[in-house]
């Protein structure tokens, strides 16, 4: 789960991990009493969206006078965010973070994460942060170091020691930076993080280290153990379908083709996609119904798509495993009956009964065409999704 | 001969009694599995689907000889579960829960890799080896006893492979997991291929993410001589969005679909680009 940048500094606020002072404006507020409120020479507005170049698209703006706070508190709040990481159509932004600009002297990157290889916390260090560092990192390698944390020793002293070497700290400078890093993995073990990134950390004029942006993602896996985690999800910052893709239990992601996939299974939807692009179409959105399905969630499925005025066709490719490909079958007549869709349907049933399945499929709906194989399915699906449009 | 487990392997269930565990357990009776106990905390003495259960892995490995149990306790208390048939020097866990924690994880491997015990999963079908011994959730019915070992990181997915794999049956199928921290990899699975004799080629599924593709594909080069066909799905995924297996996430620039392509190709193996065409290269090998 993706939480704000706003959200981000306050958790690490509240583990004493210094950031710099702020004030969060939301939709609604009064501007001239938040003005009022909030003193000095100059400011830095920030766009609250979960996407990530937002000063590249004019999501972080700099006020040096009230007025130009006024103004760019009015640019910003209520319209939409587009970046290299959203569609076209961005995301609303109704949260603003007003906050007093530093005095950056060094911008130094820092982050936790569960690293696969390791099975391991590992904690990342590069004395280059900021924007670049995805750059740094692929280019020179010698200028991240890494430590990876076992859960039995937690954090020690050592970790800090072997990832500060590179980071050229003074004494005060690697107190603080010992203090914030042994706070960070308390934060990500106690909250079940999946990703803490402090990238720039800051050593500013006065010497003091500050998070002066910070990305924190949580492992869905384990919010039901920490519900005010949970309770920080911003429904307003996710497309629209995948919403009620959740409210159904199905697993959807949305893009951007004009094929639609209803598919069994998260290893085979993928598969179905890459089939899809292998014979020159585009799929519509990524759809597991889930390995064990059932007529009820294909018709769901169904309904899903409905939503998404891309989708010229819809290719169905369910894996009959428990569940059997003649319930299937029955499922996606009933379903077809119960929807308003009116678009072709191409129908891959494969394993358990299949040939009963397909047999009742055979001329019972002018919308259906069986397929026969894999390749059949999505070369149909891709040939009647180009002749709708 | 076939790969960890064969007809005379005693299976225990833990979370038997839920309805996971209960219509599961049922079907690999049905297989002609030999499933020996059940265990389910506070419902020990009682007797479910014919079998014994006990509240404590413990006791029913007191009881009976176990070579393996099966793992369908909810997610939340599914880590425990694993570090319990652990502790209990079960030599084989399978767990086919999904959505655990991963920090739940993190112990789990750290005290598997001072054990005995093998890790199967978590979130994964399971293990079969036709007509003889199903242990997980995969339909026992489209599988047929042959010389093809299938190893994979998606459930639906094997299932498809070992559909397309029918003019020659599969010796052992073995579901991995998608989990970023999961038990046996594809190496270990391809070594116990390597050195079975019943199986003459083997068919790797994976997926964009991690590295343990890239990994098998160097382990492939020095240490396989049977053929291997390989499919990596998630070609099409877009960057950074989530596809549902936590493991499939393409994390800067590494694991992508191409890399793990690359890797495997220089190493040998017979790769095909979409799902469909794993029959044929199996075909075309073993023909």
């Amino acid at each position: 789960m993706y939480i704000h940048e706003y959200q981000s500094k306050r958790l690490l606020q509240s583990y004493k991990i210094p950031v710099p002072r702020s004030e969060v404006f939301a939709q609604g507020d009064s501007i001239e009493k938040f003005i009022a409120n909030f003193g000095g020479e100059s400011w830095i507005v920030k766009a609250q969206v979960h996407a990530g170049g937002r000063g590249k698209a004019g999501g972080i703006l700099w006020a040096h006078t009230k007025d130009e706070l006024k103004d760019s508190i009015n640019k910003l709040i209520g319209n939409y965010l587009v970046t290299k990481q959203t569609d076209d159509h961005g995301l609303p932004i109704n949260t603003l973070l007003v906050e007093k600009p530093a005095d950056i002297k060094r911008e130094i990157y820092l982050s936790l994460l569960v690293d696969r290889g390791s099975k391991k916390v590992t904690a990342i260090a590069s004395a280059e942060g900021g924007v670049n560092i995805e750059e740094t990192a692929a280019q020179s390698l010698e200028k991240i170091s890494s430590v990876t944390i076992h859960k039995t020793s937690g954090i020690q002293g050592y970790h800090c020691r072997l990832l500060a070497s590179t980071l050229d700290l003074n004494k005060d400078q690697f107190k603080q930076f010992t203090r914030i890093l042994k706070q960070m993995y308390r934060l990500f073990i106690e909250k079940d993080a999946s990703l803490i990134e402090i990238n720039p950390l800051i050593i500013n004029q006065d010497e003091k280290l500050l998070a002066l942006d910070a990305k924190i993602n949580f492992d869905d896996n384990a919010l039901f153990r920490h519900k005010n985690i949970a309770s920080l999800k911003d429904p307003s910052q996710e497309n629209p379908i995948e919403l009620k893709a959740r409210q159904y239990d199905l697993n959807y992601v949305k893009l951007d083709g004009s094929v639609g996939c209803i598919v069994n299974g998260a290893g085979l939807a993928m598969a179905t996609m890459d089939l899809i692009k292998h014979h020159g179409g585009e799929p519509a959105n990524f759809l597991d119904v889930g390995g064990n399905t059932n007529a009820e969630r294909v018709t769901q499925a169904f309904n899903l798509l409905l939503e998404d005025t891309n989708v010229s066709s819809i290719f169905v490719n369910i894996f009959g495993g428990i569940v059997r490909c003649d319930v299937i079958a029955n499922g996606i007549l009933q379903a077809l009956e119960e929807t308003e869709l009116n678009i072709p349907v191409i129908v891959l049933l494969q394993g358990t009964n299949a040939e009963q399945g397909k047999a009742l499929l055979k001329d019972k709906h002018h919308l259906i065409t069986p397929a026969d194989n894999l390749t059949e399915g999505a070369l149909l699906a891709i040939q009647k999704a180009e002749a709708q449009a | 001969m076939s790969v960890f487990i064969d007809k005379h392997t005693r299976i225990l269930c833990q979370g038997i009694t839920g309805s996971n565990g209960t219509f599961h357990t049922q079907q690999s009776i049905d297989y002609g599995s030999d499933m020996v106990a059940g265990v389910t905390p506070g419902k020990g003495g009682s007797t479910h689907l014919g079998l014994p259960v006990y509240n404590t892995v413990q006791e029913a490995a007191d009881a009976h000889e176990v070579d393996a149990t099966v793992i369908y306790v909810p997610a939340p208390f599914a880590a425990d579960a694993i570090l319990e048939a652990i502790e209990a020097e079960i030599p084989l866990i399978v767990c086919i829960t999904e959505g655990i924690p991963v920090q739940d994880m993190i112990p789990v491997s750290d005290i598997l890799e001072t054990s005995q015990s093998l890790l199967i999963g978590p979130n994964c079908p399971g293990i079969i080896t036709p007509d003889q011994c199903k242990i997980g959730i995969m339909p026992g019915n489209i599988h047929k006893a042959g010389n093809v070992g299938i190893v994979s990181r998606s459930g639906t997915l094997t299932y498809v492979a070992v559909n397309q794999t029918q003019a020659f049956g599969q010796s052992t199928c073995i579901g991995i997991g998608g989990d970023p921290i999961h038990g046996l990899d594809f190496i270990e699975c391809l070594t116990m291929f390597e050195h079975d004799s019943e199986t003459d080629a083997i068919v790797m599924v994976g997926e964009i993410g991690g590295t343990a593709e890239e990994e098998a594909a160097e382990f492939i080069q020095s240490a396989v001589s049977k053929p291997v066909v390989s499919y990596i799905a998630g070609a099409s995924a877009p960057p950074g969005k989530r596809m549902g297996h936590a493991g499939a996430i393409i994390s800067s620039g590494k694991g992508t679909a191409e890399d793990k392509y690359k890797a495997l190709e220089n190493a040998g193996v017979h790769t095909v680009r979409t799902l469909a065409e794993i029959g044929d290269a199996i075909s075309q090998i073993l023909s």
